[in-house]
């Protein structure tokens, strides 16, 4: 069990600067979600974190020690990888038990291990099998499975869901919200997904162009954004952004309604326009209309009826509202 | 439904069928003529009217034949031996890591390709002469040892192992010498055993510095053996028949115990599917 801690890390390839001077600190047995789009850097600062990748300048913290010049096996930290990585010409057991193995640990030992992890995991009946002969699902338990055979202090997962179809990625996300609980250990984890990053953990960092945005709980991220590229990018669907003075005013589509169907609102302002599409989710609908330049998608309860190009008003209350500098476009 | 034999798939076949028959004749011939006396040479006819062991009773008892064939097995597996082991690493290491000159390095390896083995012989025979190894086991091999037609080869199989298989093991602590036997060299099967075929045909078959670096005939590999049936007035036709026949069965036995390895299933196994 261990905290980490992040020190004016930078990382740069030649010209190119990938990391720009990062700080963060993780609290011990914390689940910490790292998101951001494709580029931002995420994956690479779990990649240093694991000592796969050199650091340019910083340092990094796993419990009490400096660890920069650590190589991966003494780090105590252990990885999850989003194509799996499992070794093809070897058994479940084998992938499993590899790391005890290289570590010369005794087979009884090594034994007890593997399968109290396969126990937890639920693929017992599986050990003698080859990774070819596994779906997608259990290929990703048994890379789980040869992270925590090692007792690491520090679980690393990047993008571990990513290639698994909506379905299982769901019943895997609470599997491995289940693991956390029961492992107790540190978790960093990396995805582009904010539905993972809302679901899974404790505090989520937003990162964008190798720079830590907000670093909140979910719902810190998602009522108090910090700024208006982390306000776009929790949430979905994205949040409604209309420049208003000299500032840009975020509504969710949550928080808007349709004129008749609206509660007492406090502060109440509406909008109108033309109706430009309509997407029919089932227990809800999101309409879009077209105002002027902007336009405004609401989530609605139910079946919405209305035609396209029909005129329509929505109403939301300023209190609901964000606003973020016209500039800095930080919030306000 | 399709039919069966389309037009496409006759002229395919034929063609293939041509091939084959151009390909097999000499060697039918060869065992043919193994089992003939020497004035039945120029009889074509494929099965001799009165066959004969006689050649492989003389090539075995009257010859230094079986010398030379234990002189070529030592050769080619030793040879082959260290390019698998050498070539797998340098190809292995020029894919997988990165440092200063890798590209420089690998060109000056890809160049030595288009050097021909005649240009290579006097050099090669210069050096052994000065380490005072002609006419050794040692002679024999130290050209062969590494080739770089097995590091291109292996450079490019490593680059369809995804690092990430690498990281992981890293991770689980193995170190980077540990992580190319167990982890790397698995995946690329195939290949080795691709490299290994090729390699041990060439030497098995090389001839001109095998030539020029015995003296002895109890160092002679089987093609240099066999040339010394060939004399400045007459050669004789069915020994080296008989030699070549007996030479070209390890070559086939190894082909069909190997190919099946030539089949590049097994490495996407362990990543998405």
């Amino acid at each position: 069990m261990a905290k980490v801690s992040l020190k004016n890390i930078k990382k740069s390839y030649d010209d190119t600067q990938i990391l720009d001077d990062l700080n963060l600190d993780i609290k011990n047995k914390e689940f910490i979600v790292l998101v951001g789009p494709s580029g931002c850097g995420k994956s690479t600062l779990l990649r240093m974190i694991a000592g796969l990748e050199d650091i340019t300048a910083g340092d990094i913290i796993i419990g009490d020690k400096i660890v920069n010049h650590l190589e991966p096996k003494d780090r105590n930290i252990a990885m999850v990888f989003q194509n799996y990585a499992l070794y093809p010409h070897m058994s479940v057991f084998k992938n499993i038990s590899f790391g005890l193995r290289a570590a010369k640990l005794a087979k009884a030992q090594i034994k007890e291990k593997v399968e109290a992890a396969a126990k937890i995991l639920e693929i017992s009946d599986l050990l003698e099998r080859k990774p070819a002969q596994l779906s997608g699902g259990q290929r990703q338990r048994v890379s789980i499975g040869r992270a925590m055979v090692r007792n690491p202090e520090v679980f690393l997962f990047d993008e571990p869901l990513s290639n698994l179809d909506a379905k299982l990625r769901n019943s895997m996300r609470a599997e491995i919200k289940k693991l956390h609980q029961t492992l107790k250990t540190t978790i960093i984890y990396v995805t582009h997904d904010q539905i993972e990053a809302m679901t899974l953990a404790d505090r989520i960092v937003v990162m964008k162009d190798g720079k830590i945005q907000q670093v909140g709980t979910p719902l810190q991220v998602y009522k108090k954004p910090a700024n208006k590229f982390v306000a776009g990018f929790i949430g979905s669907p994205e949040m409604n952004f209309v420049e208003y003075a000299d500032k840009f005013l975020g509504i969710r589509p949550e928080d808007i309604y349709l004129k008749e169907a609206a509660p007492t609102l406090k502060n109440q302002k509406s909008i109108s326009g033309k109706i430009s599409a309509v997407e029919t989710l089932g227990p809800e609908s999101l309409i879009t209309i077209t105002s002027g330049n902007s336009h405004i998608t609401a989530k609605v309860p139910g079946l919405f009826k209305g035609k396209i190009g029909k005129n329509i008003d929505f109403v939301f209350s300023m209190t609901d509202s964000h606003s973020f500098d016209k500039k800095t476009e930080e919030r306000m | 439904m399709k039919p069966i034999w389309s037009a496409k798939k006759a002229l395919i076949w034929t063609l293939l069928a041509i091939g084959a028959i151009i390909m097999m004749t000499p060697i039918i011939f060869m065992f043919s003529a193994s089992f003939k006396y020497n004035d039945q040479l120029y009889d074509l006819a494929l099965i001799s009217s009165e066959p004969t062991l006689s050649n492989y009773v003389y090539l075995s008892q009257n010859t230094q034949f079986l010398t030379w064939m234990v002189n070529s097995f030592i050769v080619a597996i030793i040879v082959t031996l260290s390019v698998l082991f050498f070539d797998a690493l340098i190809g292995y290491t020029l894919c997988k890591f990165r440092f200063k000159g890798r590209t420089v390095i690998f060109v000056a390896i890809l160049s030595t390709l288009m050097i021909p083995t005649e240009m290579l012989v006097i050099p090669w025979y210069i050096v052994a002469k000065d380490l005072g190894i002609l006419d050794s086991y040692l002679g024999l091999i130290f050209p062969g040892l590494m080739s770089g037609f097995g590091v291109f080869l292996m450079k490019q199989f490593f680059q369809g192992v995804p690092d990430e298989y690498l990281d992981a093991a890293r991770i689980d602590g193995l170190n980077e010498f540990q992580i190319f036997i167990e982890v790397a060299l698995p995946l690329v099967t195939p290949a080795l055993s691709a490299l290994a075929i090729f390699t041990f045909l060439g030497n098995w078959t090389a001839f001109l510095w095998p030539l020029i670096v015995t003296s002895s005939a109890d160092l002679y590999t089987i093609p240099v053996g066999l040339s010394s049936f060939s004399g400045e007035f007459q050669s004789e036709w069915q020994m080296i028949m008989t030699g070549a026949a007996v030479a070209s069965l390890p070559t086939i036995m190894i082909f069909l115990l190997l190919q099946r390895y030539i089949i590049r299933g097994v490495i996407l196994g362990g990543l998405k599917g």
